[in-house]
């Protein structure tokens, strides 16, 4: 380590050597030591943080404590374990290839030991050790050897891993970071200029995760730079009255059609006279040779569309002309709100989610999909609210397509031909549009603070702008960005001065105050949410201020509004009232997504690639409304404090047209565009996060449902209980196979490797209760296997033993052990809220919140409070 | 507890007289023929893949001259560099324990600490116009899923703080070539421009510090540790100013560019920033899924890395095997065709090293290491070399290199000494 040292200090000392003279030399040279000194720190605690927190169920009186869990008498048989197996060849005695483990301490107090159990672990798993001349331990020697040793480490890493308590002055995340800017300048930056968060075990919150790079600073700064001057751009202009625009675009469709129809026949004529492909007016042969033989798909096919019966007055959807681009007007008000209108019907009798048309920007993020109830001989018209999209750069345009084209392209191939129906019960149109219009822009309530100044009184006609000196814009600006705090006057009159200097070069006056502002928006008061405290961690109040900003970006991931920044929060009733504002005001959304996506691991939900040939009622619709499935459910849980044992099995499902269809719910007309809470028949499998599509999806790769992946899910969220990490040095198993296995015999596999069985015996069983349920989570009773249809074998048992036959006893089972769930709901939410890893040390606190919520169950709105009302909320 | 550089004039003037000082590196100033021939200078590249290959078709059985025993299916599209690299075995990252980590310490052997890369670029590439090239695809499906584990790439700075690293062909295009806003004038103008920014963020961020925990203290270290480095860059630009980049040999890449693609056309402009002195150091953080969609594979790394499920998975892990080979060849015929400024090729003068923490499954132990390049001279090429000791530690194998790239030192991390079965005597 010293040589460590040594580099680091070769490389600090580098810039002096090469050119300038620091003037404080000494002084800067004592800093950076003291900085190594802690990275070294650091190094340790980094490489293995994570929390995880296991409890052992004490007595009949359910007192729950968390405690190590390997036990004396575990270590006892471990100690025979090593002296029968291990000491002969490495002990006092003999010291083959120099090791001797006799010698290492059971209680690991540092990372040394820990590295030097991994090492003995790993020859364990690898089968080298004991050699195999040598007296071998019977299976389950082997396996009660490896599990205690596996979590003896495990623990040790985590007390290793304590941070006492600590919070990190942590960064604002990407999403923090856009509601701060909006709130100042009223616009969201570009979501490619800023700073992604860094993927990481924890909350998006948690300082300690996070890094700074030169590349953020710089990012940080064009990011700030380009909203600010997109919002002093606006700020003079006016609100524009709202106004609908209508688009009929059926004529010049069928127009168009009908020339590819015209001109295609008649290069078909001449092609039969034998003319040559110039002659023809192709460019080349290879054209020429394209079209005749696509000439079903490239001209029977618009003949066929200019046929149907009302191409004149409206669009078809069909495969051929999939949607159009309703564009956003030219003038379009960033500032504002619009509404889309489709007016339209669905033709024949399709399927179901032939009715589906969706609305998605045009850089593919899905706004919604919208089910046409009516036909087309009766139209209808259906409202879309179109957020902007954050960080709009370009024009603004909408797409609206058919969610589900389905039919293949032989089917199309054969409509061309006239052999399959163009409307009717298998129809390739499927749906009519006869105009859409985009109305707006409809302007929010709220002014971002860069309004307020300059428009204190609000917008309207003759209302004139404030006349505000640049030094006041930019001090008042940084004293909102810095979130109350009063900068420092220097700083401000550098910033002025760095205006005007670049403005007298020649920079717009824009330019040159969105320069000065992008600095205040990369500062380190801005990006930083800093709590200095002088006593130790935890026995100092957060101030009103603190508390107020903590309060906010737990609840809304933003700043404070003015009420919350002038209330009296140390008064319990002001607290508790502002409490309930905050989680009634629609900003709570922002927890409501923020922490539920990350807690149900939904960021690796885009990354999973559905197979589309084997799942053909997936479609982006469908995967849109699985995601948005678990925020809205996760919400309802919240609006009506609904408990916690909801996420195991709830009686209401909160879905859509889309997901009502894909979840077999009939009599849902009610539910045509808004998520909506449906109670489930008695005797429904669905119900609770288990059986969400979101989440059956996630225990997939795509193709076949994972048992491993759903199982290690299920012990870890609803038994609060995460599987242990996977062993290092495991070899890759070697059995293959060509015969057709069910999904559970292919993972059985994995447990015929002792070393593997340990830990999958327990989260592959739980799975197993899934199987039931498709990659997309679609329900099935056969799994087709390489042309066989075999029955699934949902049977299992839970990791305590107790046994289950289907997806209702293993709800039924996890639920008596509903505190569970809402255990790891407390020890994550607190988590978020704090910014970061809850340890050993603050069971009191988690046992505490626990038993305020258990008469009712553990209600999710009452959590959530309890959670504000912690000391550890309060306290820095 | 002050900024190693309080005064904002010294840095300034330092920026302005910059250009100066520098000695005119050959490359990129010297057009047309070189009159007397320069010594070519040592580079080095790491190049890492991610999760591990398929056990049983891609690792050699036996040690020996591969001209003896014979080319795996897996490292058979490497036929026709059979006698210019090295394979050992026996070699185990002892840094490296979470076996979803993939390459997170790939380079370092510890977290949180530097990389061989970076303290190799700190010795050779201090009259380069950059101090190293840390290049690290960005794929769709997090890095954790790609098999490389945490971190912005494979590089750690001497600190021990991960880098960014360039993601995209484009990114590294407009690194390396000359563009339009180039002149010294527009350059000058950035670089004062930006210095007063810096200034001013400095102002505001100092008086925080006083009352700040030593964990609080850390993160804005942190800060201001990025606010030095973007000045270190800003001094080397200014030390460049003056001398233009070199004209781009082809085209802007197709800014969609992924996969297989991506990876070629990386290779070949490492050979160009290599062959005009931009750098002397590489290191590249492969993509891994967008290769296996580009070759029609619809399984994610990790998923197939567990290959050992069914015939159809193993063989999807071949075809990769031979697909990172035949890219790996492709990089080595260029190092060979590349001219190098002594009229030798820069294949003579190069260390390239190619492989990843894992050998295949969850397996940390007997990673995969090839080496090639003649840059080090004590190696003998042509070689699969099984060490003798079990689970050697990966650091003494990158102390060998930093010692064949001319860096004077007897350890790296934790390493216990070089390996002399790699030096021919």
């Amino acid at each position: 380590m010293s040589k460590l040292i040594a580099i680091i200090l070769f490389c600090i000392m580098l810039p002096f050597a090469i050119g300038y003279k620091a003037p404080e030399l000494s002084e800067a040279l004592e800093y950076d030591l003291e900085t190594i000194a802690e990275h070294e720190q650091v190094v340790a605690v980094r490489s293995t943080v994570y929390q995880r927190l296991r409890l052992i169920e004490k007595d009949h009186k359910k007192v729950i404590k968390y405690k190590p869990r390997i036990e004396e008498a575990d270590i006892k048989t471990a100690r025979v374990f090593m002296d029968r197996y291990c000491i002969d060849c490495h002990g006092p005695d003999k010291q083959k290839g120099q090791v001797r483990l006799d010698t290492i301490d059971w209680s690991i107090a540092d990372n040394d030991t820990a590295q030097r159990w991994q090492d003995v672990l790993d020859q364990l798993h690898s089968g080298d050790m004991p050699p195999w001349d040598e007296d071998q331990p019977s299976e389950p020697e082997l396996v009660k050897m490896l599990d205690t040793l596996s979590i003896h480490i495990e623990d040790a890493r985590i007390q290793l891993a304590n941070h006492k308590g600590e919070i990190k002055m942590r960064r604002l995340n990407q999403r923090e970071y856009n509601n701060s800017v909006k709130a100042l300048l009223g616009f969201v930056p570009p979501r490619d200029m800023v700073p992604e968060d860094i993927e990481s075990e924890n909350f998006d919150t948690v300082g300690n995760d996070q890094f700074f790079t030169s590349n953020d600073f710089e990012d940080y700064l064009e990011a700030g730079k380009f909203t600010a001057k997109q919002a002093l751009e606006w700020l003079p202009k006016p609100h524009q009255e709202a106004k609908a625009t209508r688009q009929d675009k059926a004529e010049e469709k069928l127009k168009r059609y009908l020339e590819i129809v015209k001109k295609g026949d008649a290069q078909m004529a001449m092609k039969k006279k034998g003319k040559s492909w110039k002659e023809m007016g192709f460019k080349d042969a290879g054209d020429a040779s394209i079209l005749f033989s696509q000439f079903l798909w490239r001209v029977d096919l618009p003949r066929r569309y200019t046929e149907l019966p009302q191409a004149k007055d409206g669009i078809y959807l069909t495969g051929l002309s999939n949607g159009f681009d309703a564009h956003i007007a030219r003038h379009i008000d960033p500032r504002g709100n619009y509404k889309l209108r489709v007016h339209g019907g669905y033709v024949g009798n399709p399927p179901e989610n032939r009715k589906v048309f969706r609305v998605q920007h045009t850089f593919k993020d899905v706004i919604g999909t919208y089910k046409f109830t009516q036909p087309s001989t009766d139209p209808q018209t259906i409202e879309v609210d179109i957020p902007l999209m954050p960080g709009q750069r370009h024009r603004h345009a909408i797409d609206v397509r058919h969610d589900y084209v389905g039919g293949s392209h032989q089917r199309n191939m054969k409509a061309g031909k006239g052999e399959a129906p163009l409307l009717g019960d298998d129809p390739w149109a499927s749906m009519w549009i006869d105009w859409m219009e985009i109305d707006g822009p409809y302007y929010n309530k709220e002014q971002s603070l860069l309004e307020n100044l300059m428009f204190p009184d609000g917008r309207g006609p003759g209302i004139k702008a404030k006349r505000i000196t640049d030094r006041e814009l930019i001090e008042t600006f940084a004293y909102h960005a810095f979130r109350r705090q009063k900068p420092n006057p220097e700083y401000i009159e550098q910033l002025y001065q760095y205006a005007r200097e670049i403005q007298l070069k020649g920079a717009s006056y824009n330019d040159a105050m969105a320069d000065a502002l992008s600095i205040i928006l990369s500062s380190p008061k801005f990006l930083y949410i800093v709590e200095p405290s002088d006593a130790p961690t935890g026995q100092q109040k957060l101030n009103n201020r603190e508390l107020a900003i903590r309060l906010s970006y737990f609840l809304w991931s933003s700043p404070p509004d003015d009420e919350l920044y002038e209330a009296n929060l140390q008064d319990p009733e002001v607290f508790s009232a502002q409490l309930d504002r905050m989680i009634q005001d629609p900003r709570v959304n922002a927890f409501r997504d923020g922490f539920i996506t990350q807690w149900a691991d939904l960021f690796r939900f885009d990354a999973i690639t559905i197979d589309q040939n084997k799942y053909q009622g997936y479609s982006q619709g469908l995967r849109y409304a699985a995601k948005e499935e678990v925020k809205q459910f996760f919400g309802t849980l919240i609006q009506e404090n609904l408990p916690a044992k909801n996420f195991i099995h709830s009686d209401f499902v909160v879905v859509d047209h889309t997901l009502a269809n894909h979840y077999g719910i009939e009599d849902v007309e009610q539910i045509n565009q808004a998520f909506t809470k449906v109670k489930l028949p008695e005797d429904s499998p669905r119900g609770g996060l288990t059986t969400q599509a979101a989440f059956l999806m996630l225990g997939s790769n795509g193709e076949r449902s994972s048992p491993v992946i759903r199982g290690a899910f299920l012990q870890e969220k609803l038994l609060h209980d995460k599987p242990l990490p996977p062993p290092p040095n495991v070899p890759e198993l070697g059995t293959q196979t060509n015969e057709p296995l069910t999904n559970r015999q292919l993972v059985k596999l994995h447990q015929r490797q002792k070393v593997c069985s340990s830990c999958h015996k327990q989260m592959d069983a739980i799975g197993y209760g899934l199987e039931n349920f498709d990659a997309i989570g679609g329900w099935r009773d056969f799994e087709f296997v390489k042309g066989k249809e075999l029955p699934v074998d949902p049977t299992s048992s839970l990791p305590d033993g107790s046994k289950f036959t289907n997806i209702h006893e293993l709800k039924d089972l996890l639920l008596e052990k509903d505190d569970l769930v809402a255990r790891e709901l407390v020890v994550s939410m607190l988590s978020y809220a704090l910014g970061r890893t809850v340890q050993f040390s603050d069971q009191n606190e988690v046992d505490a919140i626990m038993e305020q919520l258990k008469a009712d169950d553990y209600p999710i709105g009452s959590m959530i409070k309890e959670v504000a009302l912690s000391q550890l909320f309060k306290r820095k | 507890m002050e900024e190693i550089i309080t005064n904002s004039t010294t840095r300034r003037s330092f920026l302005r007289t910059g250009g100066a000082v520098l000695a005119l590196p050959f490359m990129e100033t010297v057009a047309g023929p070189i009159s007397s021939t320069p010594k070519a200078p040592k580079r080095v590249v790491f190049l890492g893949g991610g999760f591990g290959f398929t056990k049983q078709t891609f690792y050699p059985k036996r040690a020996g001259r591969f001209s003896e025993i014979g080319l795996t299916q897996g490292l058979a599209p490497l036929k026709r560099h059979i006698n210019d690299f090295t394979m050992v075995s026996n070699l185990t990252n002892v840094g490296a324990t979470n076996p979803h980590g993939g390459s997170a310490v790939y380079l370092t052997g510890a977290a949180n600490a530097p990389s061989v890369d970076q303290l190799i670029a700190e010795e050779l590439c201090k009259d380069t116009r950059y101090n190293s090239l840390v290049l690290s695809a960005k794929e769709p499906d997090g890095s954790q899923n790609s098999g490389h584990g945490g971190g912005l790439s494979l590089s750690y700075d001497v600190r021990g703080n991960t880098m960014p690293g360039i993601e995209k062909p484009i990114e590294l295009y407009q690194t390396l070539f000359r563009t339009a806003d180039d002149s010294r004038e527009a350059l000058d103008a950035r670089l004062k421009k930006k210095q007063s920014v810096l200034d001013i963020v400095r102002v505001n961020g100092s008086k925080i510090k006083r009352t700040l925990s030593s964990g609080d203290q850390e993160k804005l270290d942190e800060y201001f540790t990025g606010i030095r480095q973007v000045e270190k860059k800003l001094e080397r630009q200014a030390k460049w100013a003056d001398i233009p980049k070199s004209e781009a040999p082809f085209g802007l890449p197709n800014p969609g560019l992924t996969g297989e693609d991506e990876i070629h056309i990386m290779y070949d402009m490492i050979i160009v920033a290599l062959q005009t002195d931009a750098t002397r150091v590489v290191s590249y953080r492969q993509p891994v899924c967008s290769v296996l969609a580009g070759m029609g594979i619809s399984l994610k790394a990790h998923a197939l890395s567990h290959y050992g499920f069914s015939k159809p998975r193993t063989l999807a892990s071949e075809e990769r095997d031979q697909k990172c080979s035949q890219l790996f060849a492709h990089f080595l015929d260029r190092l060979k065709e590349a001219k190098d400024v002594d009229g030798s090729s820069l294949f003579d003068n190069t260390i390239v090293s190619y492989g990843t923490n894992l050998r295949s499954g969850h397996e940390l132990r007997n990673l995969p290491a090839i080496l090639s390049g003649g840059g080090a001279k004590q190696i003998q090429h042509g070689n699969h070399i099984v060490l003798p000791k079990q689970d050697t530690p990966l650091s003494n194998y990158w102390l060998t290199i930093m010692q064949q790239a001319g860096i004077h030192t007897d350890t790296f991390s934790n390493s216990t000494g070089n390996i002399p079965e790699l030096l021919s005597t």
